[in-house]
């Protein structure tokens, strides 16, 4: 994937706790192309396919949350350029 | 887990009510009134306190500490929605709400609440909600450290449904 003429912003996707270590990341860019908006939907399917912890975290077996610049999102919520998605397990807070 | 989106909050009128939410990487020290709070005292007929400690076992044996991990900026945001929330519901004079981040030991205090009203039943019922509804909406997970191995604590479905109940 590549970035186009208008270089447009990558989306920034976060990674906490569990899901952080399990892929020894805690963020990444994700170039959006030509794409304009896509969906968390989108972006977690392309983040199966990186591999098998990757498969792991975000197939569905694992139940995961999801945010969207900072708020509570959904596999359906759009996200454009310059977002960022952030991807954690369940909180344990308090 | 229900994670909600507490956005719908926003707006809501804080008109005398104090509200201070905080992540300390210090060592928190609970007091039956906190400064910010004091200020309200003449109406205040109610101050309800709660402190939550980390233990010193886990499942797999003795835990040494807590390391806990947050979300920058989502969390403080959280809280404060949380807070806002809480005085829209309940007729509240104050709350301060204190969250440590980082490494806190066992029998150290890892949250700390403080609610004021002018009656003891909105008091008691607020920080019961606030601490319900921290425990399954605010961005922090816990990491137990015990003497030779370390595990994320798992969310509790017991914390589910006692957030439910208020719904």
């Amino acid at each position: 994937m590549s970035i186009n003429s208008d270089h447009p912003k990558p989306i920034k996707i976060r990674f906490f706790a569990r899901i952080r270590e399990r892929l020894n990341t805690s963020e990444i860019a994700w170039p959006t192309g030509n794409k304009g908006h896509v969906t968390v939907a989108m972006i977690r399917n392309e983040l199966c396919s990186r591999g098998p912890e990757w498969l792991e975290c975000f197939s569905g077996t694992h139940q995961h949350c999801i945010a969207v610049n900072q708020s509570v999102a959904r596999e359906h919520t759009l996200v454009k350029p310059g977002d960022e998605v952030a991807f954690f397990p369940p909180v344990t807070g308090g | 887990m229900e994670f909600q989106d507490l956005s719908e909050c926003q707006n809501v009128d804080q008109q005398e009510i104090v509200i201070q939410t905080r992540l300390s990487a210090q060592p928190l020290e609970p007091v039956l009134l906190p400064e910010a709070l004091a200020a309200g005292l003449g109406t205040v007929g109610a101050v309800v306190n709660f402190t939550g400690m980390v233990r010193d076992f886990a499942k797999t044996g003795k835990l040494v500490a807590m390391e806990i991990e947050h979300y920058p900026g989502m969390t403080e945001s959280v809280l404060q929605k949380m807070a806002v929330k809480a005085a829209a519901r309940w007729a509240l004079k104050g709350i301060v709400l204190d969250h440590r981040i980082g490494r806190v030991e066992a029998n150290e205090p890892i949250v700390a609440l403080a609610v004021t009203a002018v009656h003891r039943a909105d008091a008691f019922e607020a920080a019961q909600w606030l601490m319900d509804c921290l425990k399954v909406e605010a961005p922090f997970w816990k990491k137990e450290i015990g003497v030779s191995e370390a595990n994320w604590v798992e969310a509790k479905s017991s914390d589910v449904q006692a957030f439910k109940r208020w719904l």
